[in-house]
């Protein structure tokens, strides 16, 4: 398959990813009953009723009302308006949105510059203490539920300690925790990964011929080895990246982190249904680009996987 | 024969063995990478499966805790001191008995209700575990008779089925469930039924791997050929073949499932007050976290020694029984 088909296939999996969900929504909301009395307050009249449904077009036959709905999200992003703060849905979420990257980065960051190393190094010495400890690290790393190491890490570092703040984003310094929080997963596979690639690698018989011509280990690990290493490693750091985004509801209730996570759990109390539904169809776009931008950096380093 | 026993006698006198090298060892050796093996390297194989066979450690380990836990929430009403849900103001925050100020009559100190917390962690217990095991079961109950449609089928509703669940899997689960629970309403069956179908996928992708390849298998054509319905076949030839994977990958998905339930009842979207939940207690616990730590730590211990049991327990269950399915670690 040529790349430029490949990429075309991904792209059509991608919109039909988002059209599923957008269906999904658009009719969760019609079959769970009236939406306008699910958006108005218990103490709404008939008249504000009557009101908001000619308002939502909520009068008009469904399937006017899918076509609507659907073109309106896809090509306005336009999502209703905020039951709470009286400003478009799509301008509230947008608002949170630099936290979430932020904090998101930060960990897609430290996921990286930790586990990577920590994953050579354990391969490198592989069957000694270090070893041991790096891998039992990364065991407990990846069975912690993130909101529980946020927790003790507030109550130790931040509480007992003293040493770091931990509620809210209002200097860097509030960034350390909850970044940590939402990287330790990252960062236990991405070591338990990188460790298990190179051991893959070190028995294949260009690193005999690497050892043989006369290069250090030092120069073979890092000429040879590495490379080879690389390939599911950046796979896996594109689907971590992801997750990252997706998955940082609980760590940014924990810290209170301004995001769009905590925006979409504060709005399902506040019933602001417009505003979760916005976060919800905004999280799956975002994910549904990095899912393809992956795959097709993907396709285009490793040829052999356009054909699977 | 003369012929053969040259061949293996000089393939044999080429390994590391006959060389007197130690022996690299390899967890899961490629057999397309490796020339015929020789008699040493067959006798070693063997010996290896039999070393994997044995049941080690860590399996022993995370099977007496499993084993603990179940019981712990089989027998919590004779084991639980209190009840769960009975509130006693004067005793608000008492700290663990080993601190000043606790006492024996609440192990592992009260909470802002003045509820005994080893109570509420014990009844907690039976609620991961019912979540927990009826969502693996739905999802794979679910995920195996999708994935053996789409494998047998094929045609438009296997592809419709797998494109369902690669759209599912495109997508972060835990946004699509507080979606879900935002039209709702949080609230125990949603919260299985959400569980349950976050692990559809896994289940299908394998089954219909699996069916695609038993498919061309001989024993399968034979059935076929003899006049085996449908059916028949899937019932009585290939499902059975699939019991091992599936179990497998339920044990993997049964830790993820907890985790889920955990993570949705610690935002307030999962087990509503007031029934104990590991995840709710960790919740409600944290404001009051700078007085009585005990409240949010305890459960936070349980949810994690469970799921390091069950991963453990579910990673060893894989490789003794089915190594194929290394990569479908969750």
């Amino acid at each position: 398959m040529s790349l430029s088909a490949f990429v075309l296939r991904r792209v059509v999996r991608g919109i039909f990813t988002l059209w599923l969900v957008v269906t999904v929504v658009f009719f969760a909301l019609r079959l769970s009953g009236d939406p306008a009395t699910l958006l108005l307050s218990d103490s709404a009249t008939a008249d504000d009723v009557a009101r908001l449904r000619e308002q939502l077009g909520l009068n008009q036959p469904l399937p006017v009302q899918y076509a609507t709905f659907f073109s309106r999200v896809l090509l306005g992003a336009d999502f209703g308006q905020s039951l709470q703060r009286r400003a478009p849905a799509g301008a509230v979420v947008a608002e949170r949105i630099p936290a979430t990257l932020t904090l998101a980065l930060a960990a897609f960051a430290l996921t990286i510059l930790v586990g990577i190393p920590a994953g050579i190094a354990a391969a490198v010495r592989r069957n000694t203490p270090l070893d041991r400890l790096a891998m039992t690290g990364a065991l407990l790393g990846q069975v912690t539920p993130n909101f529980f190491l946020g927790i003790v890490l507030v109550l130790v570092v931040g509480l007992w300690l003293r040493w770091l703040p931990t509620s809210g984003d209002a200097t860097w310094a509030h960034l350390i925790l909850p970044a940590l929080t939402l990287s330790a997963y990252g960062i236990a596979s991405m070591a338990r990964l990188t460790r298990s690639a190179l051991l893959d690698v070190v028995r294949k018989d260009y690193m005999r011929t690497a050892h043989a011509k006369g290069l250090s280990e030092r120069a073979a690990i890092s000429r040879h080895a590495l490379r080879n290493a690389a390939i599911p490693v950046v796979t896996v750091m594109g689907i971590q990246l992801g997750h990252l985004l997706g998955g940082a509801v609980a760590t940014e209730i924990v810290f209170a982190w301004p995001g769009v996570g905590r925006l979409a759990v504060q709005s399902i109390f506040l019933r602001d249904y417009p505003v979760v539904q916005a976060v919800v169809l905004t999280i799956a776009g975002v994910y549904v680009a990095i899912n393809l931008l992956v795959d097709v950096a993907y396709g285009w380093l490793d040829p052999k996987i356009r054909y699977t | 024969m003369a012929a053969d026993r040259v061949a293996v006698d000089r393939l044999a006198a080429d390994t590391p063995v006959a060389r007197g090298e130690p022996v690299p060892v390899t967890r899961r050796p490629h057999a397309t990478e490796q020339p015929a093996p020789s008699l040493e390297q067959v006798a070693q194989l063997v010996a290896r499966r039999r070393r994997t066979l044995r049941i080690p450690g860590v399996a022993w380990a995370s099977a007496a805790l499993l084993l603990a836990i179940v019981l712990a929430a089989i027998f919590a009403p004779a084991l639980a001191p209190q009840s769960p849900y009975e509130q006693s103001l004067l005793d608000r925050l008492t700290p663990p008995a080993w601190q000043p100020g606790g006492t024996w009559a609440r192990p592992l100190g009260a909470d802002d209700l003045g509820r005994d917390v080893l109570s509420r962690l014990l009844y907690g217990s039976r609620i991961s575990l019912l979540v927990g095991f009826s969502a693996a079961l739905i999802g794979m109950v679910l995920g195996t008779s999708l994935g053996l449609l789409a494998g047998y089928l094929g045609g438009v509703v296997g592809d419709t089925i797998m494109l369902l669940a690669d759209a599912q899997l495109a997508l972060p689960f835990l946004v699509l469930a507080i979606g879900a629970i935002a039209v709702v309403g949080p609230s125990l069956g949603l919260l299985i039924v959400l569980a349950g179908i976050s692990g559809w996928t896994s289940y299908a992708r394998v089954t219909r791997g699996m069916v695609l390849s038993l498919s061309e298998q001989e024993f399968v054509v034979a059935a076929r050929a003899v006049g085996a319905s449908t059916t028949r076949l899937l019932v009585r030839h290939i499902a059975p073949n699939l019991v091992a994977t599936v179990v497998v990958l339920a044990t993997l998905q049964l830790a993820s499932v907890i985790l889920l339930e955990s993570t949705l009842s610690f935002l307030g979207l999962g087990v509503q007050p007031p029934d104990p939940s590991w995840g709710s207690m960790l919740g409600a616990g944290r404001e009051y976290l700078n007085t009585a730590w005990w409240i949010s730590v305890f459960p936070g211990l349980a949810l994690m020694v469970t799921i390091l049991a069950v991963s453990l327990g579910g990673d060893w269950l894989r490789d003794a029984l089915d190594p194929t399915l290394a990569h479908e670690r969750l």
